[in-house]
């Protein structure tokens, strides 16, 4: 499970995951994620294309991160989810927590005021 | 006809469960079990082996034995933490958070795992064995 950091601008950062989201997974990048999203307190995007499976340990991590961001008045979306991730996530209604978008395009709209 | 496969136990912590996932993909890589299924197997293990290990805290190691079946494939854990049945918890709804009924602040950030396997696993069954050991099976339809 690796893990990069984009500055998009101020107050916007571009998180992309590459790898499983397993609890062995979360395990090794969930300190490193929180801790870059949360503080900063800007308006974040998470690159899922290259996650190739994620388990109800992923999403609780993803859902920590959308709650500590809106803790802060900041909003989180996520983008380019395969298929079989985007079943799992959408199994649970991870989508009426967190905006599962289709591209970075509209990922980015969703989290940048109109 | 059914194969039935068991994989070597496994220290209950997260260094053994991710040893045992890496040698269920093999498995389930040789034995050509399509994708869809494939995953589902995976998530299964992840889901089931993750709880065994924060919750029922076993000393000794888990077993798990696969089972290919036609039509399915059966995981079966063993493990000798304490007592607990998946089948008996209340089923959660889902979605958790209908929009709008929920404040993000009051979303719960986990309880998913249940939920999530009960969206694919079509038969659970749990038993408390006479050795004091928790054996915990779930089917996984195979298409």
């Amino acid at each position: 499970m690796e893990m990069t950091v984009v500055n998009l601008g101020e107050d916007l950062i571009k998180v992309g995951l590459v790898g499983r989201l397993d609890s062995p997974g979360v395990g090794k990048v969930e300190a490193q994620l929180l801790s870059q999203l949360v503080p900063a307190a800007g308006n974040a995007i998470i690159d899922l294309s290259s996650v190739d499976f994620v388990s109800s340990m992923g999403i609780r991590m993803l859902v920590s991160a959308a709650k500590g961001l809106r803790a802060r008045q900041a909003k989180l979306a996520l983008f380019g989810a395969q298929p079989r991730v985007l079943r799992v996530l959408e199994a649970v209604a991870l989508q009426q927590i967190v905006p599962i978008c289709p591209t970075e395009a509209e990922a980015l709209a969703a989290v940048t005021p109109a | 006809m059914s194969v039935t496969e068991h994989l070597p136990p496994f220290t209950p912590t997260m260094a053994g469960l991710e040893q045992c996932a890496g040698a269920l993909r093999a498995l389930l890589e040789i034995r050509a079990v399509p994708g869809d299924a494939r995953y589902y197997i995976e998530l299964a293990f992840d889901e089931i082996a993750s709880n065994i290990i924060r919750h029922g805290r076993p000393t000794g190691e888990i077993d798990l034995t696969i089972q290919f079946d036609v039509g399915e494939v059966v995981l079966t854990f063993e493990d000798n933490g304490v007592a607990f049945d998946p089948c008996d918890r209340p089923h959660p709804v889902l979605p958790l958070s209908p929009e709008g009924s929920i404040p993000l602040d009051d979303v719960p950030v986990g309880g998913r795992g249940l939920a999530l396997l009960r969206t694919f696993v079509t038969q659970m069954a749990y038993e408390r064995t006479p050795q004091q050991r928790n054996r915990l099976s779930l089917a996984i339809p195979v298409r």
